[in-house]
């Protein structure tokens, strides 16, 4: 009996620990759209697939894509999705069934940049499903974060404690319950054909601090994992294509030696990886009637606005096609 | 592997459940398999310069016991134990020299004669000062009769590499760290709980106060110019960011051990309750003290040269300073090397020397303050003194934390100077201090409130164990409910209120 | 032995060397007066104290003290 209670009591420290844990999760932790793309990848069968950051994230539309190419898309770029992230987000694609296409949405400076605690950094893992990815990609990555990471996703969005009431109220309600995207609609932006819509803020912006490309910088995981997901579409079968979406000309011009840099180093490492790699900042990949000035952009890194993403999706899945 | 990291985590609960689990003969090479993919998985490359001064230093106190027990005659024994020593010392601190200290001497050379310098890009192993003076600490105890060699290579290896304390020490003893790695152990209830309270005590200080202090420090330190009113604001949060993040470090290491059942040395004893800057030094990083005690202080004053130094200062000063003098200069050299072992900059050079200059300078006045006291009628048992005393140590100390923490001499002493006359406790409010993720004056007030919450907790733990009493002790004879009360509390605390531990994930001294 | 205890209480007045066993381990002696003590130590009986003979089992008490020095003069 004794020797009983031993083992019983630290497993009931653990459980009301754990219990604690999951309510806290739920009052702390927002709606994210990032549980629609999860939920879409179990539940559904796609083509292509876009990773890659934010630029991506408000600058393709999956919707557009499929229509135009007749073959399904889904777009999981995301805000702070590197490269080892988006490897395991393929995977997990692959787990419900392989695409034949996925499309690497590539911004140099998440390759010379630490995998930082920012975006969703750490909510792709905590939104994955239950699977056998998800154990490697534990193992891979929240092996090496603070333990907090992993045990304690709250901790992240303790600060919202102030929110509780509405976060709850969301999660209650009908739209959070069947995936709906209604939560992610505020005066700037929305969630809908399966990406961020960011609305039009003409006029200037300020220039923020960019992450330019810095080669002696390299973050050797992220070239590491690049070169995982490109050897797992070789294995696969699947077809692979990076691209980099246009920025305001005028942080292109500012930052020209940078971009010059960033674009003949790529299609050089993509070129001995025989990869195909589509740059739409180049000249020669010039879009007719997307608007480069700095006003159309939401912001001087270059997040684009919902009319400049159909322009550009248009000619993506042209040239997808 | 950072000591926060999911995979230590995750690493020691699988080399804890090994050890118990199998026969206790092997216990020791566990560890030492433990300790090495440990070491490993922080750069196979680094691995080299670990095993180069364990070999090395194996077999000098291999050899130094045998040119013991060999020699004919004395002189020639004498000389030859002397070689191996001197050898061994040399090429282990050599080592240790070359790969901290090359940059900076060949930067303060190049800017001597005005050329541009780009610093190379050398290895730093973890850990390197760590178990060089380990290692180097048990071959003069070898040298000198305290230890006998250790005559199996592994088990060695084990005494250099031990896990828990590789990363920032403490640093210890072959004598008695030593017995305690080989012997076998048996589960231990009590340890357990009590290791694994120290472990969860440590998180709270690192996570919950150094990483809330951070903020304030780094935003007042590096910005001296903007904050300018906050100097004092900087300094404290700076005292208690080092000493939490310090000796919370600590208390993981420490609790660690425990769950193997082995005791290390302690490092902290309440070094804010210290009455003078000696007895700071008793009680801050105490294993660097007493390795600096034995194997610099002592030697070096009864070498060859400091007897005739005192000889000379006796003649010249008369007895009582001739006396002090080399004892003085020997300790002046002690905190030279202690600012150096700080790191290769001029400012913990000097702060150093400023902790070498006020022991020295008590050690001479000494027989003055007892006059003094007498004629004052103070008493050393006075509460009011004893305060006093405290207050003013801790006012020295921190004069020291500037030199430690700002970005160099110059901007301390600016920094010192603003102290005293820009005092302007509203800055603190003023948007730009970042509070993790978001900023905000209202995130502020809530770090605050935490810092000082955390350090009343703090507080009241040190008088507790100032007072003699073991808490540990008195936790684990606790009915369930209250450790598993204590427990849980203290694992929420850690998320709930803790920041992130940026991005190195890092403990200040895991650098050294 | 009186000559030692002489020098002990010149060095550091304020302790009961005659009975006290515990110099080093109760920290009545810090290592500036360890050292003072060995200089005097060395100039009055001539003999050579070497770091190996810093321990704490050589200066907790008087008599310690006093063995170790007759065990150096004898050699």
């Amino acid at each position: 009996m004794r020797s009983f209670k031993k083992i019983l009591l630290p497993i009931a420290l653990a459980a009301a620990i754990g219990a604690v844990n999951l309510g806290l999760n739920y009052a702390l932790i927002p709606y994210s759209y990032v549980r629609i793309m999860m939920h879409q990848i179990q539940t559904e069968e796609y083509d292509t697939v876009f990773l890659g950051t934010s630029h991506g994230l408000n600058g393709i539309s999956p919707k557009a894509v499929s229509e135009q190419t007749g073959r399904k898309a889904v777009n999981l770029c995301l805000g702070g999705e590197y490269p080892r992230d988006a490897y395991y987000l393929l995977k997990q694609v692959c787990e419900k069934k392989e695409p034949e296409r996925v499309v690497y949405e590539l911004d140099p400076g998440y390759f010379c940049t630490p995998e930082g605690q920012r975006g969703d950094f750490n909510r792709i893992y905590y939104e994955m499903p239950a699977s056998w990815t998800k154990a490697e990609y534990f193992f891979a990555k929240e092996r090496e974060l603070d333990f907090r990471a992993a045990l304690f996703p709250w901790f992240y969005y303790r600060g919202q404690f102030r929110d509780i009431k509405e976060i709850m109220a969301v999660k209650q309600s009908e739209d959070y319950k069947n995936y709906g995207a209604k939560a992610f609609s505020s005066g700037g932006q929305e969630f809908a054909d399966g990406f961020m819509r960011n609305f039009p803020v003409p006029g200037m912006k300020e220039e923020t601090n960019l992450e330019v490309w810095k080669e002696e910088d390299r973050n050797e995981d992220s070239f590491r994992y690049f070169e995982k997901l490109a050897s797992f579409c070789r294995e696969k079968k699947i077809e692979l294509i990076v691209v980099t979406t246009p920025i305001p000309a005028e942080t292109l011009e500012k930052y020209q030696k940078e971009f010059q840099e960033a674009d003949r180093f790529f299609q050089e490492y993509l070129d001995k990886l025989g990869i195909e790699y589509w740059n739409y900042n180049r000249s020669d990949k010039n879009i007719p009637d997307f608007d480069y000035s700095l006003n159309a952009f939401t912001d001087y890194e270059g997040h684009m606005n919902s009319q400049q993403a159909e322009i550009f999706s248009a000619r993506l899945a042209e040239d997808l096609w | 592997m950072s000591l926060i990291s999911m995979e230590f985590l995750l690493f020691v609960l699988a080399a804890v459940t090994g050890y118990y689990l199998i026969p206790r003969r092997f216990q020791w090479i566990w560890l030492l398999a433990f300790s090495y993919i440990y070491y490993v998985s922080g750069g196979i490359r680094v691995t080299c310069f670990l095993l180069f001064t364990t070999v090395t230093t194996y077999l000098a106190g291999m050899w130094i016991e045998q040119a013991s027990h060999d020699a004919q005659d004395k002189k020639a024994e004498k000389r030859r134990r002397r070689q191996i020593l001197a050898g061994t010392l040399v090429l282990n601190f050599g080592v240790l020299g070359v790969l901290k200290y090359t940059n900076f001497v060949l930067g303060t050379i190049s800017g001597m004669i005005g050329g541009e310098f780009e610093p190379l890009n050398l290895l730093l192993p973890l850990g390197i000062s760590f178990y060089t003076f380990q290692s180097m600490g048990y071959l003069l105890d070898v040298y000198w009769g305290r230890s006998q060699a250790e005559h199996n290579l592994f088990r060695f290896a084990l005494f250099v590499s031990f896990f828990p304390q590789i990363l920032q020490g403490p640093i210890g003893r072959f004598g008695s760290l030593g017995k305690q790695l080989y012997v076998p152990h048996s589960f231990e209830r009590n340890k357990i709980e009590g290791g694994f309270l120290r472990i969860l005590w440590g998180y709270f200080k690192k996570m919950v106060i150094a990483d809330n202090a951070v903020i304030f420090v780094n935003a007042i330190f590096d910005h001296p110019d903007i904050y300018d009113g906050l100097g004092l604001v900087g300094v404290l949060a700076y005292s208690i960011q080092l000493y939490c993040d310090f000796s919370g470090g600590m208390d993981v290491v420490i609790g660690i051990a425990e769950l193997f059942g082995i005791q290390l040395d302690e490092n902290f004893k309440r070094p804010y309750f210290a009455v003078s800057i000696t007895d700071f030094w008793h009680r801050w990083h105490i294993t660097l003290g007493t390795w600096m005690k034995d194997y610099v202080f002592y030697p070096a004053s009864l070498s060859g040269w400091m007897k005739s130094f005192s000889k000379f200062a006796k003649k010249t000063f008369g007895k009582q300073t001739g006396r002090t003098l080399p004892i003085c200069l020997a300790n002046l050299i002690v905190f030279l090397v202690v600012g150096v072992w700080h790191g290769a900059a001029w400012k913990f050079i000097v702060y150093g020397l400023y902790n070498g200059l006020i022991i020295a300078f008590s050690g001479l006045m000494a027989p003055s303050y007892r006059k003094w006291k007498k004629a004052l009628r103070i008493s050393d048992d006075s509460k009011a003194f004893h305060l006093f005393q405290i207050f003013r140590t801790f006012v020295l100390v921190n004069i020291s934390w500037y030199f430690d923490r700002a970005g160099d001499v110059k901007t301390a002493l600016l920094m010192m100077k603003n102290t005293l006359t820009k005092f302007n406790l509203r800055q603190i409010l003023e948007p730009g201090i970042e509070i993790g993720e978001a900023s905000g004056t209202a995130y502020t007030m809530i770090a605050i409130g935490v810092i000082l919450g955390g350090c009343l907790l703090l507080f009241l733990v040190s008088i507790c164990q100032e007072r003699g009493k073991d808490l540990a002790e008195i936790f684990v004879r606790q009915n369930w409910l209250v450790k598993a009360t204590v427990y849980a509390g203290l694992i929420l605390l850690l998320p709930a209120l803790g920041q992130p531990s940026g991005e190195a994930g890092g403990f200040i001294y895991a650098q050294f | 032995m009186e000559q030692l205890l002489e020098i002990l209480e010149d060095i550091q007045p304020d302790a009961d060397y005659e009975t006290c066993e515990t110099l080093i381990d109760d920290g009545i002696l810090d290592s500036f007066a360890i050292l003072s003590i060995v200089s005097e130590l060395q100039d009055e009986f001539g003999i050579t104290i070497t770091p190996a003979d810093i321990i704490p089992e050589n200066f907790n008490s008087a008599k310690a003290l006093f063995a170790m020095v007759e065990r150096l003069q004898a050699e």
